[in-house]
């Protein structure tokens, strides 16, 4: 049971747990504030977000062992696809979308 | 190695690495673009996106992420028993991320249940359209991977050998895990994004 919990991938799952537990309360039950508008705060959850991806990506599916092309290749789509993300969300947020 | 293995190709040829590591690119690809086209479509009607997010049970939607990241977590540690413990309880483990995925699943049911009693459906606004298409897509892909689950349970019940079963094993954990990353994403930008 020991060897389970010293795994390094059982100490990325907490990880995630506890990333998936602050974007829950924060995407909940944070409330907008003079200090952090909802766009900060919806572009925080979305670099949460992407970071567990990419902790899965690297970790649990083994990408850290892959060699450096497939890593390249992961790590670039996590960063092209959270930015598009980021961009296209804040684009919206931001009204620059609209009509 | 018993015969009656050898006489089921077709849930075999499903965890076949020719087969689902392909299919898994290209969902990835459409759901980056889904994900994107979602946000466009969001940023055009924020108000109405934000109230209709409104109506979406976000504990559903984290008890979910939740059992979904467990379930990669179980099927990390059988993959971790093959390599290392000579297969010593990996039916177990890939038995108990089938659960979780069943779970999910049964939590996928009352949500969508709820939705369409309310009389809340794909037809309702572009946001429920993209909810059901979106989770629904997903969703194929869980009851997909849960049957690769079962077919590596049903391989390694009696036995690792990796010459047998390394490919299947690698290639079903590989694709229960992007099952697990797109739900990450989905539930993000479904539930979270404000």
């Amino acid at each position: 049971m020991t060897n389970i919990l010293h795994l390094w991938e059982t100490r990325i799952w907490l990880v995630l747990v506890i990333a998936t537990g602050i974007s829950w309360w924060v995407g909940t039950s944070l409330s907008p504030s003079p200090a952090m508008s909802h766009v900060q705060i919806t572009l925080g959850v979305l670099a949460l977000t992407f970071i567990k991806v990419w902790l899965v990506m690297r970790s649990f599916m083994e990408l850290h062992h892959a060699p450096l092309a497939l890593r390249l290749i992961g790590d670039g789509w996590v960063l092209i696809v959270g930015s598009l993300v980021a961009l296209m969300y804040w684009a919206g947020a931001t009204g620059l979308l609209i009509g | 190695m018993t015969s009656d293995l050898s006489a089921a190709p077709i849930p075999i040829e499903r965890g076949s690495s020719g087969h689902v590591p392909g299919e898994i690119g290209v969902w990835v690809f459409i759901f980056a673009l889904l994900f994107v086209v979602f946000l466009f479509y969001r940023g055009q009607s924020p108000e109405s996106f934000l109230a209709s997010q409104g109506l979406l049970n976000q504990h559903y939607g984290a008890i979910n992420t939740m059992l979904l990241l467990a379930s990669s977590w179980f099927v990390v540690l059988a993959v971790h028993s093959a390599r290392r413990n000579g297969g010593k309880g990996m039916a177990a483990l890939f038995g108990l991320a089938l659960l979780c995925g069943l779970c999910f699943s049964v939590i996928k049911f009352i949500e969508y249940a709820e939705k369409i009693s309310n009389g809340i459906t794909l037809a309702t606004n572009d946001f429920f359209m993209y909810y059901f298409v979106l989770t629904g897509i997903h969703f194929l892909h869980v009851i997909i991977g849960m049957s690769v689950l079962a077919t590596m349970i049903h391989r390694v019940r009696k036995g690792y050998s990796a010459e047998r079963d390394e490919r299947l094993i690698e290639s079903g954990a590989s694709y229960w895990h992007m099952v697990d990353v797109l739900w990450i994403a989905l539930f993000s930008l479904l539930y979270l994004v404000k």
